[in-house]
């Protein structure tokens, strides 16, 4: 709207502009000469051409009254054309006085043409200045405009980026939802939070997890030392080399759980915990252009999705079929196929590749955590993403179905109807 | 269609104040329309009708001369002109003079006709309205029937030098010369009275000379053309004339003004009462929201809604649009009467199919889009939310001044909040008051300017007025000064005489000559530039210089009497005279063509002078030397006292109407205002808020006790 | 089996509120028999009046189908649906509706000319209607604003049934009525229910509920649970007994 106003102030600044140029360089800028004015000169001339000398100028035209014999009567003031040659060559308009019958003289009218052209020039200078000065005010208007609502968020974004990627993540971007830039900085604000939250729930888990281990080392080690004593002491007291020896492996063996223990919580993963899923009602048709978004390289086609209100999180539904698509695009690389249906209570959102599938014996490991199956090692991943995966949708009220088909690895997300 | 009917009348009944005020406004509306239009649409062709009727003439001129030889020269130079159609030729008496109308008195060039010959011209045949039972008498144009002017009684006609006495015998209609206003008036007498008149040789015998026109749009260029060959060929005669053009447009001047007052009005009430109607649908939607609701539950469509509104609403204005017009029947006689004041044309009232469906037409089409346009939003409004919202304070629109946002205290905000919400009524108000301002302005305008104090009506209308004009012999002019000069009521004198000239490749004009221009009392008669000063000056008609191209400083030839002469054109005059076609020179420029045989001398006297007494006195001093006297003032008094009554009708119909119309606004207002009232206490929403919140009885003005 | 009348599949209805959503009603799939007299229960708020609006074409669904004697109705636009209600649907209102400026006999045939050209028949079915509900010549000559809410809601149920609808819909037709007259009204809509008219009817009251042979139980616009009663008798304990179970197991 402001631009508009702005856009339009200027446009019609600009036309002014250019009809005065275009009059300026056209128009006939000679002036005729005021008929009316010159009669009433030449009257007052003739009537007072008895007692020229107390001859008073009326008209505000400029004028030399000359006689019969070129001698200069009166004049307006110094500095016209005083002979007939002089006014012929200033364009000077020359007018026979009558007295009497008969000429008697000769009245030059000055021609101030001149005088009138710079007038007019200045005239169009002075318009043209100010036409230009409301100008430079309006583009500095709205150079500020800019400088307010695009420049400077953009600056208070690049600190703000510099800020996260120094790891500060506490101090929120201040945003003005009034300007254009207001939702895109908002997103870059949630993605703040989201940040901090996740790094919080890292941190919490973290001491968590110390603290669960050293509880829990201690807890299993305990037991598992009393089984090494009294495998020490059973050794000591076996009679026979065969229970010697197998008391020797519950002591070896004893001796690996610890070592195992020891390293078993290292890698809990008691943030994934943390990751809250807050499902709410949500249509259907929401699922489209989720769907479009995760995938990113355009190999599915979106299928026609039967309308229903299901129970979902918005944000966990959207990194579930991102992961998805995500181990499609690393493990198959064909296109995908997309269909969506209901059955039952449950809306299903089948998604199937070509290539290939896993080792069925592989199957039901996959949704574990650090699982991968054989044809991952040439690829990086944790094994994590299936394991996420299946927890959201669990936490939805739904379910992930991994299995394999004829052509590749069918994955079913199977979403709970609301109700 | 049924169901139609059973809607409308069921809207009836719950609105029967509203839906009289609507019929009352459209009513007025189209009374109001239905003048207009007859009076646009068919009073200017009376005007035809009444030109054919008596196959009247298309130019008239006069000349002071009656003999054979004149004739001749008339019909060579009428037949060979391809354009004549027919013409023909009356003996008259020429002269100029006057008698009383009005208050006043008419001045102007009588064209005396005897009773038989008028009557029986073969071209623009008078035609005798009104007759008594004197044997001998005058006859005057129907435009001067008043009172004092009536069959029977006598009127005192000044001719020339002498003033004679009538009995006024009857009344005529002529369509060329029946009134001042066509520069001649023609008088007719019986015949013994005429062949006095005659014989008395106060009024010389002219030839009046009647033409009819092949194409009657030529007729001001062939008025000017025939003056110029008579001019050329009699320099000395006295000559008046007219044309078509002149007359049609003189005569229906002020049936013009009244035409656009009317549809002004018209279209003002009609505004009004759309806008009316428009606030009214939009009200009823509002108020019946959950009837419409439940309508369409049960299955009426938005269409059938809106055509049970439709047809409900049109029926109304048709009826009521059909009975104004109607109505407009009884009142068009009144009017019809203060307009043949004003045209001294008769015209019969009659019924106008055409004016008559153009009305229901224009007032039905009108309403029809009205109340498309105002019930749009019950096509879009869906049952349930119909339904639903009726329950509450169904407020369709957005929250204005949201007080969580708004910067200022609460009160403000609060009164802002409600101003804005009733936007629609808010709107209608002001689209009323603004045009009834409009309306209170514009008479006050009227009054002020025409009404109570003539002047500035007089100065555009009339141009230059003084207190008397005297117009005297040449050969007495310079005694006649001296003695006016010593005289001490006479404060000021000037020459202001008119006459004609004719601008070389042009029209003729009337030139106004005057020996300084600086003492005329009106000098806003020259809009542009200055008077003309010298003798090679000339001060020009705006309108004919504009239609002619001519600009300040350019040159033009003027003829008279057979001479040429160019001058300078210093300025424009602008006054309705002449219609436009005139021109001012000094009396030094106008001896450059021709001289003055008489000259009109305008008079400025003292504050309590008998002007009568003084003209009888310098009558008396300078006997035949003095050719004629005029009362200005009283002529003027004459002239203005028809338009100030009119005026003065003109502006109580409007004041009385405005009146009306905002009672009726109001009343619907208020009704509208206080159903609503009744809804938000029944319904006790948006006070109960502030109250339940314990908000202040005091910020609170409906709430306080 | 029974023909069925209506079918809603994956039937969901959300209002934008502030620019969230709000979802009303979510995946409901229902069948209503010919006959039937279905009540619908549930706490306010359960998107009783939503389902019975969205039923009846007076709304259009935001998901989901309704089949309507054969037709879709859930696509329909306004106009169509409201061609298309004047046949198959009757209203009755809490709030009764009847148009204010009519008699009560023009209220019903202002519904009765929408369908039926012939004024004759209408008016002798409307006599016919009046006297079955029990309002006399006298009273149906009277205007809205001069007769009781009993008689109000009677001639509401004679407007709703002049164009022989497949299926009457009622939406809280004793909320605003005392219990006397409230009775009648049920008693009206129970005779008529018998006669073979199928009947939709929102209520929170039990009362009204008992009368019903199909009872739905609605909570946060989903159904939660159903419960079908034999035909409606007089002092029938046991059907009162299993109703009160079934509310008492939904949490009533």
């Amino acid at each position: 709207m402001k631009n508009r106003i702005f856009l339009s102030l200027l446009f019609l600044l600009f036309f002014a502009e250019a009809v005065v140029l275009f009059l300026f360089a056209f128009r006939d800028t000679d002036h005729a000469q005021d008929a009316v004015l010159v009669n009433e000169a030449v009257h007052s001339v003739q009537e007072d051409w008895n007692r020229i000398d107390s001859h008073q100028n009326q008209t505000g035209l400029d004028y030399v009254v000359l006689d019969g014999d070129g001698t200069v009567l009166y004049r307006t003031r110094p500095g016209l054309s005083e002979s007939l040659n002089a006014a012929v060559i200033h364009r000077d308009t020359l007018l026979d006085l009558w007295s009497g019958g008969r000429t008697v003289g000769k009245l030059l009218i000055y021609n101030d043409s001149a005088k009138n052209f710079r007038r007019q020039k200045q005239n169009i200078l002075l318009f043209l200045a100010a036409a230009m000065l409301l100008q430079g005010v309006l583009c500095a208007g709205y150079v500020f405009y800019l400088k307010r609502t695009v420049i400077d968020p953009f600056r208070k974004l690049k600190g703000f980026a510099q800020r996260i990627a120094g790891g500060n993540l506490d101090i929120p971007l201040d945003m003005d939802r009034q300007n254009l830039f207001g939702a895109f900085t908002e997103s870059f604000d949630l993605m703040r939070t989201e940040l901090k939250k996740a790094r919080q729930a890292e941190a919490r888990a973290n001491a968590d997890k110390k603290e669960l281990v050293a509880e829990l080392s201690h807890d299993i080690k305990t037991p598992v030392a009393s089984i090494r004593a009294a495998a020490e002491v059973g050794a000591a007291l076996a009679d026979t080399e065969r229970l010697r020896d197998n008391y020797t492996q519950i002591i070896r063996k004893t001796d690996q759980i610890s070592t195992l223990i020891n390293n078993l919580f290292s890698a809990t993963l008691e943030e994934l915990e943390r990751l809250t899923v807050t499902p709410t009602d949500m249509e259907s048709r929401e699922l489209g252009p989720m769907l479009e978004n995760a995938d990113y390289l355009h190999r599915a086609a979106i299928p026609a999705i039967p309308g229903c209100v299901f129970y979902g999180d918005r944000l966990r539904l959207q990194q579930v079929f991102d992961n998805l698509f995500a181990n499609s695009y690393k493990y198959a690389g064909t296109p995908i196929t997309l269909s969506a249906a209901i059955d039952g209570s449950h809306l299903i959102i089948r998604m199937t590749d070509q290539g290939g599938g896993v080792l069925p014996e592989e199957l039901p490991l996959l949704k574990e955590k650090f699982r991968r199956g054989q044809n991952a090692a040439r690829t990086e991943g944790a094994g994590l993403g299936l394991y996420i995966s299946d927890y959201f949708m669990r936490e939805m009220h739904g379910e992930l179905l991994i299995q394999n088909s004829a052509h590749g690895l069918q994955a079913d997300i199977v979403l709970a109807l609301s109700g | 269609m049924k169901k139609c009917i059973l809607l409308a009348r069921s809207n009836l009944r719950g609105a029967k104040g509203q839906a009289a005020a609507i019929t009352a406004l459209i009513l007025f509306a189209a009374v109001m329309l239905n003048l207009w239009l007859m009076l646009s649409l068919d009073y200017k062709q009376n005007f035809d009708r009444c030109h054919d009727r008596l196959h009247a003439e298309h130019v008239t001129l006069v000349v002071d001369e009656d003999s054979p030889d004149m004739r001749d020269f008339l019909k060579k130079s009428l037949e060979d002109d391809t354009r004549t159609d027919e013409f023909a030729f009356d003996s008259v008496l020429h002269m100029v003079g006057s008698f009383d109308y009005n208050n006043g008195n008419v001045n102007s060039e009588l064209v005396i006709l005897e009773k038989e010959t008028a009557l029986t011209r073969s071209i623009g045949r008078v035609e005798i309205l009104e007759e008594g039972s004197a044997a001998s008498g005058v006859y005057l144009p129907v435009l001067y029937k008043s009172d004092r002017t009536a069959v029977g009684k006598t009127i005192d006609i000044s001719i020339g030098n002498s003033t004679m006495t009538y009995t006024v015998c009857g009344f005529f209609n002529s369509v060329m010369a029946g009134s001042h206003n066509c520069s001649m008036c023609a008088l007719v007498l019986t015949d013994d009275l005429y062949a006095e008149l005659e014989r008395s040789g106060h009024a010389p015998r002219a030839t009046l000379c009647s033409v009819r026109l092949n194409d009657r749009a030529d007729s001001e260029s062939y008025e000017s053309g025939l003056k110029n060959t008579v001019a050329a060929r009699y320099p000395a005669a006295r000559t008046v004339s007219n044309s078509y053009a002149l007359v049609y447009q003189s005569r229906y001047i002020s049936q013009m003004v009244c035409a656009a007052i009317l549809s002004a009005m018209a279209f003002f009430i009609l505004l009004i009462a759309l806008v009316t109607l428009y606030s009214n649908i939009t009200n009823y939607i509002r108020e019946h929201m959950t009837n419409l609701g439940a309508l369409k539950a049960l299955g009426y469509t938005g269409r059938q809604l809106t055509a049970a509104l439709m047809m409900q609403f049109l029926s109304i204005a048709l009826l009521s649009a059909a009975a104004g017009a109607g109505l407009s029947y009884s009142l068009f006689p009144y009017l019809n009467a203060m307009m043949i004041a004003q045209t001294g044309i008769p015209y019969t009232v009659r019924f106008l199919p055409v004016p008559y469906g153009i009305t229901l037409l224009l007032l039905g089409s009108a309403v029809a889009v009205t109340v498309w346009l105002s019930s749009r939003r019950i096509k879009k409004v869906e049952p349930i939310v119909a339904l639903r919202r009726g329950m509450q304070t169904h407020s369709f629109r957005r929250n204005h001044v949201p007080l969580e946002t708004a910067g200022m205290p609460v009160t403000p905000a609060l009164a802002l909040k409600t101003t804005l919400s009733d936007f629609k009524r808010n709107i209608t108000v002001c689209i009323t008051m603004l045009m009834l301002s409009l309306v209170v302005v514009f008479s006050g305008l009227m009054t002020e300017n025409i009404i109570r104090d003539t002047t500035p009506f007089l100065n555009l209308i009339v141009g230059e007025t003084a207190d008397s004009c005297i117009n005297v012999q040449e050969d007495i002019e310079d005694d006649f000064l001296r003695e006016m000069a010593a005289d001490q009521r006479v404060e000021k004198i000037y020459l202001y005489n008119s006459l004609e000239v004719r601008h070389a490749g042009g029209l003729g004009l009337m030139a106004t000559v005057c020996d300084d221009f600086s003492k005329v009392n009106n000098p806003k008669v020259i809009c542009e530039g200055r008077f003309p000063r010298y003798d090679n000056e000339i001060a020009l008609a705006a309108k004919y210089a504009r239609e002619n191209g001519l600009k300040t400083g350019n040159e033009i030839t003027m003829t008279a009497e057979g001479r040429e002469a160019a001058y300078i054109i210093t300025g424009f005059t602008q006054t309705t005279n002449n219609l436009g076609k005139d021109c001012l020179l000094t009396l030094d420029g106008y001896r450059r063509l021709g001289r003055l045989s008489n000259a009109s001398y305008y008079l400025n006297v003292a504050e309590g002078t008998d002007i009568d007494a003084f003209h009888a006195e310098v009558t008396d001093r300078f006997k035949d030397g003095v050719n004629a006297t005029v009362n200005v003032a009283a002529t003027i008094g004459g002239a203005t006292a028809v338009y100030v009554s009119l005026m003065t009708i003109l502006v109580i119909a409007i004041l009385s109407l405005s009146a009306l119309v905002i009672t009726f606004v109001l009343f619907l207002l208020v009704r509208n205002m206080l159903n609503h009232k009744k809804r938000i206490t029944a319904s006790k929403r948006p006070w109960a808020l502030p109250q339940a919140s314990s908000f202040c009885r005091r910020l609170c003005p409906s709430c306080r006790q | 089996m029974k023909n069925i009348l209506l079918k809603t599949e994956q039937l969901s209805k959300s209002f934008s509120t502030g620019g969230t959503l709000q979802h009303v009603l979510k995946n409901i799939s229902l069948e209503l028999c010919q006959g039937d007299f279905t009540v619908i229960m549930g706490a306010s708020g359960a998107g009783k009046s939503t389902l019975l609006y969205a039923l009846s074409g007076m709304d259009t669904p935001s998901l989901g189908t309704i089949t309507f004697g054969g037709r879709v109705i859930s696509d329909m636009g306004q106009d169509e649906l409201a061609v298309f209600r004047r046949s198959h649907c009757g209203f009755v209102f809490q709030q009764i509706y009847l148009i204010e400026g009519m008699s009560l006999m023009d209220n019903v045939l202002a519904a009765g000319l929408l369908v039926s050209k012939d004024k004759k028949a209408l008016l002798a079915k409307a006599r016919e209607l009046f006297s079955c509900v029990g309002i006399s010549e006298d009273t149906w000559k009277k205007f809205p604003a001069q007769i009781s809410g009993g008689e109000a809601q009677r001639a509401g149920i004679v407007r709703a049934l002049i164009n022989s609808p497949e299926i009457l819909f009622a939406d809280e037709p004793t909320g605003a009525l005392n219990s006397k007259t409230g009775l009648d009204v049920l008693d009206t809509l129970t005779r008529f229910n018998e006669q073979g008219q199928s009947v939709v009817m929102v209520t929170h009251d039990m009362r009204s509920a008992r009368r019903g042979s199909r009872i739905l139980y609605l909570k946060d616009g989903a159904i939660l649970g159903e419960c079908r009663l034999g035909r409606w008798a007089h002092g029938d304990r046991e059907r009162h007994e299993k109703l009160s179970a079934f509310l008492s197991e939904m949490g009533w």
